[in-house]
């Protein structure tokens, strides 16, 4: 499929690749892992800082799009058409004062949002956004990007708790039931394209994604979707899913004491992790960086920006599920379709591998 | 043999296997010492943990290829899960009619 | 000059290991329930650590996924549903944790004097070209069958005997 019109090698196509290829060249002199160890820091810093600015435009993107769902405008005075609007939070953020309340367990009160962020970043060492161009393929990338989709759990629990207030240990542990609640549907929904691609390393589930795309393998794919947009808009608390951080519900859930920089990490941890959630949507469902005419990484990009589209349209649709209905979902509605389902992939992948 | 201290690099069986020993100690300390359940708990986890460290590094040094030891390591970790949940159970249970994790406090049966 | 790969080996085996261990100390040491459930995080992480430089990729990714995803929200669970008023100390009497610290002393010069002078067939490590994924699971459907079966069973009898144990008798 990269074929049409973009011939692989060319840097055009591919100007990562064509660069590090060119670096790789200069660093030569360097002893054996050292220009390896060079890159890969070098990937890991771009990454880092694509990853910021992504979330900054995230921020504007869903203001935007559902201020003009219901209605009005949105951001529209800082910068042309509000775009710098998240510059302008962001200063913010950095300017206020961390206040640690008096009751607060001082060492996990600060090592809570580093608990959530930094698993929500790793998960972008493995994201292939062009043909080779992750930070590293894993070969056992899918369960390597569960694990950091489980960590953020402990980093919720320890934020609630160490805020001292019990307001806050409440929202922590509403929001850390929700989140294991919908980890095991979405194990389950990622096993099968897992399953019908073979391989547990991302880039063998892009490019087996070759011919037809995992969402059009016609029972279990569009349901498979679904489920997974489920589990993964729970996985990040967003609405309709929200409850646990809603602001008119329990003051703001396990983030009540937290103020300037460490709550913007948790704001940032939050759209890191729904970007990463529409970039697994796309890579196990959409065929990942596949499509005609343009360069991988744009097709990457447009499509994972067009599955974040729909999470924030279906955040201003939708209305908020209270708890009970949360749960019952998760473990009365969503997980018995998602074994029902792996079953029935499992099933047609055997019966189209025996009819070829 | 007379005792003889591995070298440095590089590493060997018995690195992974004094880490495993290692670890089972400092949880057999935690286990006997301490008075919460919970923590009492913990500690078995961690003994748990050096055992499995000892089941992986015979899989990578063994005479020939073979991950029998991954595989029951990830048998030791089914049972220590359900051993968490249960043991969990328990505490929670005894905490319902005491209102203390202590275990001392579950000394109906002493003397 | 060359890197050697077993130097980077070694490095990173010690730092995994350095962390376990110092994370374990810390568990045994500290006196609230919440910070050794911190610790614990710390062990079972560079565990996982220790895992990837002994070759065990998919164990390391199972580790990570469900001891410290599942298993330590359990604890956490466990530890927030029970609350006590007064943080009464937390070592038993100082004759029970001398005794126990010479115990464990001991055993730990036992294991590492056995492991010192016993003769190993194979000192260094052997390279595993499998894929271990794969190996693990054929394994685990084929000849450890049994285990497996019995694992599942295992599991799901804990969880329902978790619910009875744990439900409020109403």
């Amino acid at each position: 499929m990269t074929d049409l019109g973009c011939p692989a090698g060319s840097p055009i196509c591919n100007p990562f690749l064509y660069i590090r290829q060119f670096l790789g060249g200069i660093l030569g002199f360097l002893p054996d892992p050292l220009p390896t160890i060079i890159l890969t820091v070098l990937a890991i810093a771009m990454i880092t800082t694509l990853i910021a600015l992504i979330v900054m435009s995230q921020v504007w993107a869903e203001r935007r799009v559902v201020a003009f769902m219901q209605g009005r405008l949105g951001p529209n005075r800082v910068g042309p058409a509000g775009l710098l609007q998240s510059v302008a939070d962001a200063i913010k953020l950095l300017a206020k004062e961390i206040i640690i309340p008096y009751q607060a367990d001082r060492i996990p009160f600060m090592l809570a949002p580093l608990l959530v962020l930094v698993p929500s970043l790793m998960v972008w060492s493995v994201i292939p956004w062009g043909p080779g161009l992750s930070v590293t393929d894993l070969n056992v990338g899918v369960l390597f990007i569960l694990g950091m989709g489980a960590l953020p759990t402990i980093g919720i629990l320890t934020a609630g708790w160490a805020s001292g207030n019990k307001y806050s240990v409440l929202g922590g542990m509403r929001a850390a039931a929700q989140l294991i609640s919908y980890e095991i549907p979405m194990v389950l929904v990622i096993a099968i394209p897992v399953l019908l691609a073979g391989s547990l390393s991302l880039g063998s589930i892009v490019e087996a994604q070759n011919g037809a795309w995992f969402v059009f393998w016609l029972p279990v794919g569009p349901i498979a979707l679904l489920l997974f947009l489920m589990a993964g808009i729970a996985e990040v608390n967003r609405s309709p899913f929200d409850l646990p951080e809603a602001e008119s519900e329990i003051v703001a859930g396990f983030h009540t004491e937290y103020s300037g920089m460490a709550f913007a990490l948790f704001f940032l941890a939050e759209y890191a992790n729904s970007f990463s959630v529409s970039a697994m949507a796309t890579i196990l469902f959409f065929g990942g960086w596949g499509g005609p005419f343009l360069p991988p990484f744009v097709w990457f990009f447009l499509k994972t920006y067009a599955v974040f589209f729909v999470m924030i349209w279906i955040r201003g649709t939708l209305p908020r599920l209270r708890y009970d209905q949360l749960m019952y979902v998760a473990w009365k509605v969503a997980l018995p379709l998602a074994l029902v389902t792996l079953g029935f992939a499992a099933i047609e992948l055997t019966l189209r591998t025996a009819a070829v | 043999m007379p005792p003889a201290l591995p070298p440095l690099y590089p590493i060997t069986v018995q690195h992974g296997l004094l880490l495993g020993a290692a670890l089972f100690s400092i949880g057999l300390v935690g286990a006997l010492t301490k008075r919460n359940a919970i923590a009492i708990l913990m500690s078995i986890e961690v003994m748990l943990n050096g055992v499995m460290v000892t089941f992986v590094a015979f899989a990578r040094h063994a005479q020939s290829p073979t991950l029998t030891g991954q595989i029951f390591a990830i048998f030791i970790m089914t049972v220590a899960a359900a051993d968490a949940a249960v043991g969990l159970a328990i505490v929670i249970a005894v905490y319902r009619l005491r209102r203390t994790v202590q275990v001392d406090a579950a000394n109906t049966l002493q003397g | 000059m060359l890197l050697p790969t077993d130097l980077l080996v070694a490095g990173g085996f010690y730092t995994f290991a350095a962390l376990a261990i110092v994370g374990a100390l810390g568990l045994v040491l500290s006196r609230k329930v919440f910070h050794n459930a911190l610790f614990l995080t710390v062990v079972l992480g560079a565990v996982a650590g220790a895992y990837v430089v002994l070759g065990a990729d998919f164990l390391a990714a199972v580790q990570i996924l469900v001891y410290v995803g599942a298993i330590m929200v359990l604890i956490i669970f466990g530890i927030m549903l029970t609350p006590q008023n007064v943080d009464l100390p937390d070592i038993a009497g100082p004759g029970q944790a001398v005794a126990g610290t010479v115990v464990s002393i001991a055993i730990f010069i036992a294991a590492a004097g056995v492991l010192a002078t016993s003769v190993w067939p194979r000192l260094t490590s052997t390279p595993i070209d499998v894929p271990t994924t794969q190996t693990i699971g054929l394994g685990l459907l084929t000849t450890y069958g049994l285990p497996f079966e019995i694992a599942s069973v295992l599991l799901l009898l804990a969880m329902i005997g978790a619910i009875v144990v744990a439900r409020e008798d109403v």
